[in-house]
Formats: structure tokens, C-alpha cells, sequence
């Protein structure tokens, strides 16, 4: 590659195979100019769609095919485009900001951007007086690398800038396209963190991936140093914010601090408590679900904006809206938005623009709470009340429900179908790693799904009536009797004959019809369709989108990997978010973290610490690390011999369980667990909303018809 | 038991409905449901809002009720529901009374004409040296044959015979009398004949919001046989024949009773049936939109989805 090259094949239109491959690949180098390209459409400003234009055209300009990684400009061209546009973009709300800073994937690796990184530190010393200002950026442009031609995976690794969740990145990749192998040895090389991120991947990982920050980051962390930046206001008029880095110190990690660097340049916003609790808590998959999300994060931003008090000669609703944004970027980091919650944010920060200038802080604040409260009496629970009473009309006596892990609004179909006096049976089909399905059983059977005195009654009461009747018949077992049963989703195939209709969630419909789910939901809807069976979703209008996707690699969120390799029922081998017993004071996040879930210490951490434990035990690593799992494994950890170290005995317990529990260290082994997959409109029998029945070719029209109201 | 709607003096709105009906075989169901349900509120004195609407939704109940085929009512009755509820906060029951019925006379008047529009519509899909299929006998798709004959289009017509009241016969009288080549075919031998059609028409008696529609017993087989052998098929239907129904199967029908072909314990020792025959099985069936290639409304010819989106619009607002 030479970038004399680059140059000539600069402003050639590419193929359109070329650019479809585009697609595909993870461009690396364009990438940051891609991504604030993106950011740039949804302001829609002529002036701005120019200088997008420009951009594209330069990165078109760009061999995508990926065999010639190439530079759209120079350096420093680039880094003055990335300049301008923070600049025009002021403080104004990016719309599409959830998903720009959600797609964190990032590829790594390669000689290329290593040597690219090198000279951006030298470009970076070079110019000290905006090394941090740089930072800041190269922060955003590294998280989303994958943005070009939509191509985003939501990497649920990445914790904002840990390295070494880009290099793990980067080995899934290759999975998802084998032929693609250039991708490897493409790098994004526009950072140092990430050139740092590289290099640990290319040696073993050890107490030296704290090279994860630059070195200045890693001081001001440790130190608690100040980040002092200056950032231009929306009107342009630049002021200077000396301020503290004010996070307080918060399960103390320098990945917290830097987080609010990530946030734009806007160091100095406080991350509410409130949001801070709600992100952490659903990063630990302790808040899931679409509704419990949007819902909590909404109820959060309540708490927010009652505590909110707007700076001196500010307008609050410009200010408001850049203070939200920063609380919005942490519980984007912890993890991906969903959807629903993406329209709720997007409508809340809507709603804070229309605002009137002159209006006073109080009275501001109360006109958003009550609207919020609005929002979520009127979007999300009174709409879940009314599917869950229309769609219990389409449960008669004697069906057989097919259901697939645990939708909130299913459930409370289901149970407004019982209380309503239905007689049926359902299926519960449940998936690792989640296995969410378990918690409705239990409901279920809580509420009396499975009782076998109203099961003998409903018999003999319809023996003439339904027993031969349609529902159910042919199909099995009737539903007559109802009760419950509860099945892996490998038990599918045996269990679609039985049922008459299947009940879904969705965690979001798109502009095509598509349904965006937990994973695993496609192959249910594809069973179902395959047996023409009915599939009905239950889903309210807030989560609808007018984004399209085709399928469910151009954008999807990565779960926790050990997720997949731990059996379940080993005590040891829970993840922390499942556990019940298990809060959030016991997770850590540490500046050795390989990635966020480094903060489950029991996990990331124990394998490589087995090796210091064993090759130096009482290495400085482990005692400061291993605090509290000592215990938890040790009895697990009888048959080790006696003179290791409780942390090895507990590697080693771990290691005999679960044989993969050093995949890390593995070269050439992937752990792929998708959290989303896509259901073609075809599968969707019927969408139940809170405005009525409508088939998966309405969205649109539904959407349209909400744009008004919004 | 003390009906509000005896409050209408002594206007028997089932009557007047089937009155209706029978002196004029053109009117559509929906219509004479309008129509009746305008006379009967010309007719009552409701003084408050809510008895006057509280009239008006037990008038619909019982008119639903006393007729055996509910679907294509139950669209003329939603309509006017869906108009009352536009009207209701009106200032007072007298100008609600007086707006809901020009609305209805209003749709009882341009009801003549969307039978009109549908075949303005759809008779350019008619074209010369056709063979047409249809089913049943459907006054819209006459409609729609009387002017391409009109228009000098020269087609043969297969016709279902339609069981059990072979409805077919009367069409082909129809036909017969307009000079349109016609045969009449067996229900059974819908698949023979398909290899020699080039479309399929069919009526409706209501169209559902997920884009279906529920039509005379046959016509799903019909649509199926004609999806297999890729023949186009045509569903004619006015737009008063919308309905807020989202039928998930042949079974989830407001016209479905568990004593339709049920295996009914027959323990008598001789069994009628042909008696039986016509009494256990279903008059309507439901097809999905999958099998409809497009709709010919009096809105436009428009797909299936298309016809849910009119349905949704029109009450979302």
C-alpha cells in the first residue's frame, strides 16, 4: 500500500460490486470520517450534506475491497474535517446518536495501523495543546468503525476505549465472513489506545494490558488529574470549561473516567447517580427487556432533569439537551440501546427542543416530567394493557400457545387470558445462555397455568363443546387440560406440531416489517411458518422503526462470550447478572480489564491469572485481584494440590469445569453469541398494537401516521 | 327487560333491514345497515349523548344478532360507529343526530356509486379472448362484466355452480342473458378447469385488515388452486365491506360456531345427510392476502396491504 497510490485511485467511482463488498468489510481507515459522515445526514443541512459529500467522495475513493487499505486523506486534512464538524455540530442533538455511539465495533490489528498510529502520536506530540482535544475524537471515531454502509455490529464487548475488546473484535469477525480474510490485517489505526490494543493482542495478554490507555489517560486516571478541554458552545462562542473531571469516583476504574471523555468533549457533566445505577444495572443484564429498559432509563431521566439545574446565561433547553446527551452516551456504553428506548430518547430530546428559549428552569422541568410520565403511561403501559386484552381475544378454549423466551407483554397476554377464563396449554421454549424462559414458567405456574383441579373441571365442562373443535385438534395434545410445558428450543421441531398459535415479543419492528428479537426467535417464527401456524406479536407502537435491516449480521449486539462455555449449574461458572444473589457490589472494573466483563472477577480475570498464579504465585496481579474468589472456589477446588494458592486452586477447579475457560488465551478460537436475530415479514402472522391488528406491511403506515403526533 | 332501543318508538330496525333487503336485491348488506340505522335514529328522542350513543351501539348489536351472516353488516355498522364517535363531541345530541345523518344518507346514496367505480377500475384487466373465472354469484363482479361487455370485450365466463345454493346458476343466467359465453362448473372441478383461465374474480363479503377476505364457502380452494397454477386472482370489493376483523385462521371468524363439522355424536340410527350436509358446514371461508394478487376497490385497484392501510388510517383518526 502506498499513498501515492491511494491517491490516484481517489474520486474513482467504485464498482458496484465494490460496493457491496463494502458492505461486508469493515472498512477500516475510512471508517472515522464515516462515521461522522453519518452523523452529519441527520442534521440535514445543506451546507452540511456539501461537506458530506466531499467526505464520501473521498472515501469512495478508497479501495473497499479491502486488499489496499488506503487513507481517504491525509492525516491531517482528516483530523481538520473532524475538527470543522465538531465544530458545526455545536451542541445540537444528533439524532442518531444511539446508534452511531452503539456501533462500537472496531477491527484492530495489522502492520498498517500500527504504523499509522505511530504517526498520529507523532502528529498527536506534535501538537500537544490539542492532544487531548484529538483523544477525545479519536475516542468517537474508534467506536464506530463498522459504521460504513450501515455495517455495524453492536459490540456488546466494548467498553469505550479497552483496547483489547477492539482485538476480540477483530477475531469475530473473521467468523461472521470467512472469505474475508483481509479484514485482519486491516487496521482502524487512528488511535493510540487502539495501536496499544494491537500489541497486546499480538503478545499474551498479562498485567501490561494496561497499555489499553495512552500513557497521559493512564496518569490523569490514576492520578485523578483533571482533563482540561475547550469546547465551543452552540453559538459558537467558545468558553472555556476548566472543570474537573467530575465523575466522582464510581466502582473506582480508570474506564469510568474516561467514559466522560468519550462523551464528546463535554468533560465536566456529571453522569446522574440515578442513570449510573440503571446503566450498570443493565449492563449486568439485571434490567432486560425492552419495556423494563425504556421504562427505567426514562424514569432515570425523570430523576435527571428534576435535579438538573441549567449554568449561569444558558438556555435550558440547549443545555438540557447536551446534559442528557452525556447521560445517554454512559448507558450507551454499558450497553447498546434497544430500540424502543432509542425512539423514547430520541422523542424525550424532541420534546426538550421544542422547549420555548425564554422558558424558566422549573418550569421547564415540570412540563418534561409530566410528559415523560405521559410517555410511558401512554406508549408503554396502557399500551400493554390494551394488547394484552385484545390479543387474549385471539386465545380461544382448547389452543395450545407457543411461546419463546419471556416478552413482558406476552406474559401479561397469557395471564389476562387465564383471568379472563381461558382454557389452554403453553409451550415455553427457552435458549441458552439466557434462558429467560424460566422466569415466565414460573409465573405461570404461579398463577395456576398448570393447575390440574381447573384442568379436570375445564374438561368435563367442555367435553361437547371443543373437544372436537378446531383448535388444538389434529395438532396433539389438546389444550383443553392446560398446564405448561417447558422445552429447549432444540425440542422445537417436536413441539411446533402440538401447538395452534405462537405468541412472540419483539424487541423492535422495522420500516420492512422485519421483527428484531432475542435470538432464536427467526427459527421459532420459521417453524411456526413452515407448520402454518399463526405467529403473533405482541408489540407496542414505541418500538417501531423506519430503520430497515436486512438480516441479522449488519447490525447486532455481541453477548458476554463465556456465556456459551460455562455449563450451567456450576456454581462458579454464573454469570454475575444471572445470579440473584449476586449485586452489583460485586462487580469491579479494573484498569487490567482485557474488556468490561474483566469487572466479573471470577471470569476474564482467573484465566490469565492462572498462569501468574502458577508461574509467580503471590504475584502482586493476583493479590490485588483476587480478592473474594477465593473462597467461592475452594471448595470446588478440593482435588488441586495443596500447595498452590487459592487463586490456582480456583483456576484450576475452573479449569476442570470448564475446559474452554482459557479461550482467550486460545488463538483461533471464537466464542460468537448473538444477542438479535431478524425475522422476515413473511413469518409475522399479525402484529397486535395498541392500535389495533395490523400485518407487517403497516408499519409504515403506523409510523406515518405517529410522526404527527410526535 | 326495558331495551333502550325500545326507546326508538316502535321502529323494529331488523325489520326495516330486511325489508330493505328484500324489495331492493341490489342494496348491499352494509348499505341497508346504514340505512337502518339512520331511519331508526330519525326516529328516536334520546336527550343526552350517551343514551343517544348508548342507542345507537345496542341498535348494531341487534341487528348483528338477528341476522345469520354478520360480516358484511358488521362493516356498515363499524363505519357508522367509527362516524358517530368522530361526531360525538358535538355540542349538542341533536347536532350529532342531524350530522350522523347526512353522513348516512350521504353513504347510503354513494354506495350506488362505488359499484360503479370498482368496475371502472377493474375493467381494463378485462381484455378480449379472456377466460375469466368466478365464483358464486357477486353483484359487483356483474358490474364489472356488464361493462366490459359494454365496452365491446368479448370473454368466456367459467362460473362455479357454488353449493349449496348454487348461486352459480344465477350468474350464469345473468351472463347468459348479456350474451357472454358461460359454462358452469362443478365446485369439485375448480382444479381441472384452472389450467384454462386466465384470471380469477372473485367477490367478498367483507375485507379484513390484514388484507384477506371472507367470501362465500370455496373460495379459498379457489384461490390456493389459482396461486398453484399462477393465475391471477381478483377480489372485488367496495370499500364500505372493510371490516375490523384480523381472522388468524378459517376458525377465528365471528361466523364460526364448534358445531360446524364437529363430529356430532350420531347415534340416531339413520342419518339424513343431505339434510346434514347443509346444516353442519360453513357458508364463508377466509383468504389470506397472500393468495390475492389485487384488490379492485371503488378507492382504486390496490394490494392487499394496500386495503389495510385504508382500514388503518381510517381509524386511527
Amino acid at each position: 500500500m502506498s499513498k501515492q497510490e491511494d491517491k490516484d485511485r481517489k474520486g474513482k467511482a467504485p464498482s458496484p460490486n465494490e460496493l457491496a463488498m463494502a458492505s461486508q468489510a469493515a472498512e477500516s481507515t475510512a471508517a472515522s470520517a464515516a462515521a461522522t459522515a453519518a452523523k452529519e445526514k441527520a442534521k440535514k443541512e445543506k451546507e452540511e450534506r456539501r461537506k458530506q459529500k466531499e467526505l464520501e467522495l473521498k472515501m469512495k475513493g478508497i479501495d473497499i475491497s479491502g486488499k489496499k487499505p488506503k487513507e481517504a486523506t491525509t492525516k491531517a486534512q482528516r483530523r481538520a474535517l473532524q475538527e470543522q464538524q465538531r465544530a458545526d455540530k455545536g451542541d445540537k442533538g444528533n439524532k442518531d446518536q444511539h446508534r452511531d455511539t452503539a456501533s462500537v465495533a472496531s477491527t484492530a490489528g495489522g502492520r498498517d495501523s500500527r504504523a499509522e498510529t505511530a504517526s498520529q502520536h507523532a502528529a498527536a506530540s506534535a501538537n500537544p495543546a490539542t492532544a487531548h482535544k484529538k483523544n477525545a475524537n479519536v475516542n468517537m471515531s474508534n467506536r464506530a468503525v463498522l459504521q460504513d454502509k450501515r455495517m455495524h455490529l453492536y459490540l456488546h464487548l466494548d467498553f469505550p476505549q479497552h483496547p483489547p475488546s477492539s482485538a476480540s473484535a477483530l477475531s469475530l469477525i473473521p467468523t461472521l465472513d470467512a472469505k474475508n480474510t483481509d479484514v485482519a490485517e486491516r487496521g482502524t489505526g487512528d488511535s493510540g489506545a487502539l495501536a496499544a490494543g494491537i500489541e497486546n493482542a499480538a503478545h499474551p495478554p498479562g498485567p501490561q494490558v494496561v497499555v489499553g490507555m495512552s500513557r497521559e489517560d493512564y496518569v490523569a486516571a490514576e492520578t485523578g488529574e483533571p482533563a482540561t478541554v475547550t469546547i465551543t458552545d452552540a453559538a459558537g462562542g467558545p468558553f472555556e470549561a476548566a472543570l474537573r473531571d467530575a465523575m466522582p469516583p464510581f466502582e473506582s476504574g480508570p474506564g469510568h473516567r474516561r467514559i466522560a471523555k468519550a462523551s464528546g468533549g463535554m468533560v465536566g457533566i456529571e453522569i446522574h447517580p440515578q442513570i449510573k445505577e440503571v446503566g450498570l444495572r443493565m449492563g449486568a443484564m439485571d434490567i432486560v427487556g425492552s419495556n423494563a429498559r425504556t421504562e427505567s432509563v426514562l424514569a432515570a431521566f425523570v430523576k435527571v432533569i428534576d435535579d438538573y439545574v441549567s449554568p449561569r446565561l444558558a438556555v435550558v433547553n440547549r443545555s438540557l439537551h447536551q446534559h442528557i446527551s452525556v447521560q445517554i452516551n454512559f448507558l450507551v456504553h454499558q450497553r447498546p440501546m434497544c430500540i424502543g428506548m432509542g425512539n423514547a430518547i430520541r422523542w424525550l430530546k424532541h420534546e426538550i427542543g421544542l422547549l420555548p428559549a425564554d422558558i424558566k428552569d422549573e418550569e421547564a422541568k415540570s412540563t418534561l416530567i409530566s410528559l415523560i410520565g405521559d410517555y410511558v403511561q401512554e406508549r408503554i403501559s396502557a399500551a400493554g394493557k390494551l394488547i394484552a386484552e385484545s390479543g387474549a381475544q385471539k386465545i380461544q378454549d382448547g389452543d395450545v400457545v407457543l411461546t419463546y423466551g419471556a416478552s413482558s407483554t406476552v406474559q401479561r397476554l397469557l395471564l389476562t387470558a387465564h383471568k379472563m377464563g381461558r382454557r389452554f396449554r403453553v409451550i415455553v421454549i427457552d435458549s441458552r445462555p439466557q434462558s429467560e424462559g424460566l422466569g415466565l414458567v414460573r409465573k405461570l405456574v404461579k398463577e395456576g397455568f398448570s393447575d390440574l383441579s381447573n384442568a379436570t373441571d375445564s374438561a368435563s365442562a367442555s367435553s361437547a363443546d371443543d373437544s372436537h373443535g378446531a383448535y388444538g385438534k389434529g395438532r396433539g395434545r389438546s389444550g383443553m387440560n392446560g398446564g405448561v410445558t417447558y422445552a429447549p428450543i432444540t425440542a422445537l421441531s417436536f413441539l411446533m406440531r402440538e401447538a395452534s398459535k405462537v405468541f412472540l415479543g419483539a424487541e423492535a419492528f422495522l420500516g420492512n416489517g422485519a421483527m428484531l428479537s432475542r435470538s432464536g426467535t427467526a427459527m421459532v417464527a420459521l417453524a411456526a411458518h413452515s407448520h402454518h401456524i399463526p405467529v403473533i406479536v405482541a408489540c407496542e407502537t414505541y418500538k417501531f422503526s423506519d430503520r430497515i435491516q436486512l438480516d441479522a449480521v449488519v447490525s447486532n449486539e455481541l453477548g458476554v462470550p463465556d456465556e456459551l462455555i460455562y455449563k450451567t449449574g456450576i456454581p462458579d461458572a454464573q454469570p454475575v447478572g444471572s445470579q440473584s444473589d449476586q449485586t452489583l457490589s460485586h462487580m469491579e472494573y479494573s484498569a487490567y480489564a482485557r474488556d468490561r466483563y474483566s469487572g466479573r472477577p471470577r471470569w476474564n480475570n482467573l484465566s490469565f491469572q492462572s498462569k501468574d498464579a502458577a508461574n509467580d504465585s503471590g504475584s502482586a496481579l493476583a493479590g490485588g485481584k483476587g480478592k473474594g474468589k477465593g473462597a467461592r472456589a475452594s471448595a470446588a477446588a478440593a482435588a488441586a494440590s495443596s500447595d498452590l494458592t487459592p487463586e490456582a486452586k480456583a483456576a484450576a477447579a475452573l479449569k476442570a469445569n470448564c475446559p474452554l475457560s482459557d479461550w482467550r488465551t486460545t488463538s483461533n478460537l471464537h466464542l460468537l453469541n448473538l444477542m438479535q436475530d431478524v425475522t422476515p415479514p413473511e413469518f409475522v402472522t399479525v402484529i397486535i398494537t395498541e392500535v389495533g391488528m395490523i400485518p407487517t406491511t403497516s408499519i409504515p403506515v403506523v409510523l406515518r401516521e405517529y410522526k404527527n403526533q410526535i | 327487560m326495558t331495551n333502550p332501543g325500545a326507546d326508538s318508538g316502535n321502529f323494529d330496525i331488523v325489520e326495516h333491514y330486511n325489508g330493505l333487503l328484500k324489495e331492493n336485491s341490489s342494496i348491499s348488506s352494509p348499505v341497508a345497515a346504514v340505512d337502518s340505522l339512520v331511519k331508526m335514529i330519525e326516529k328516536q328522542h334520546a336527550t343526552t349523548m350517551l343514551e343517544f350513543m348508548m342507542i345507537v351501539r345496542t341498535a348494531c348489536d341487534k341487528l348483528k344478532k338477528a341476522t345469520n351472516n354478520s360480516i358484511s353488516l358488521s362493516a356498515g355498522c363499524d363505519v357508522f360507529l367509527q362516524q358517530m364517535a368522530r361526531l360525538s363531541h358535538a355540542q349538542s345530541v341533536d347536532e350529532c343526530r342531524k350530522a350522523l345523518i347526512k353522513a348516512g344518507t350521504d353513504f347510503v346514496q354513494g354506495a350506488g356509486r362505488c359499484r360503479d367505480n370498482v368496475a371502472e377500475f377493474g375493467s381494463p384487466f378485462v381484455r378480449d379472448d379472456q377466460t375469466i373465472l368466478i365464483h358464486s354469484y357477486s353483484r359487483v363482479i356483474m358490474g364489472l362484466l356488464r361493462r366490459a361487455v359494454k365496452q365491446n370485450k368479448r370473454f368466456r365466463v367459467y362460473i362455479t355452480e357454488s353449493r349449496p345454493d348454487q348461486s352459480g346458476l344465477r350468474a350464469a343466467e345473468e351472463l347468459y342473458q348479456l350474451g357472454v359465453p358461460c359454462e358452469v362448473i362443478l365446485d369439485a372441478a375448480v382444479g381441472y378447469i384452472m389450467e384454462k383461465v386466465d384470471m380469477v374474480l372473485v367477490g367478498a363479503e367483507g375485507v379484513v385488515e390484514s388484507g384477506g377476505l371472507i367470501n362465500k364457502i370455496g373460495t379459498y380452494q379457489l384461490a390456493v388452486i389459482a396461486r398453484a397454477a399462477k393465475k391471477p386472482l381478483y377480489a372485488l370489493a367496495e370499500s364500505f365491506k372493510f371490516v375490523r376483523l384480523y381472522p388468524l385462521s378459517q376458525y377465528d371468524l365471528p361466523t364460526y360456531r364448534s358445531d360446524l363439522l364437529s363430529f356430532k355424536d350420531k347415534a340416531a340410527a339413520k342419518v339424513d345427510w343431505q339434510a346434514e350436509l347443509a346444516r353442519s358446514n360453513p357458508m364463508l371461508d377466509y383468504t389470506p392476502p397472500e393468495f390475492i394478487t389485487l384488490m379492485f376497490t371503488d378507492l382504486g385497484v390496490m394490494t392487499p396491504s394496500g386495503v389495510s392501510d385504508e382500514l388503518i388510517k381510517f381509524y386511527l383518526d
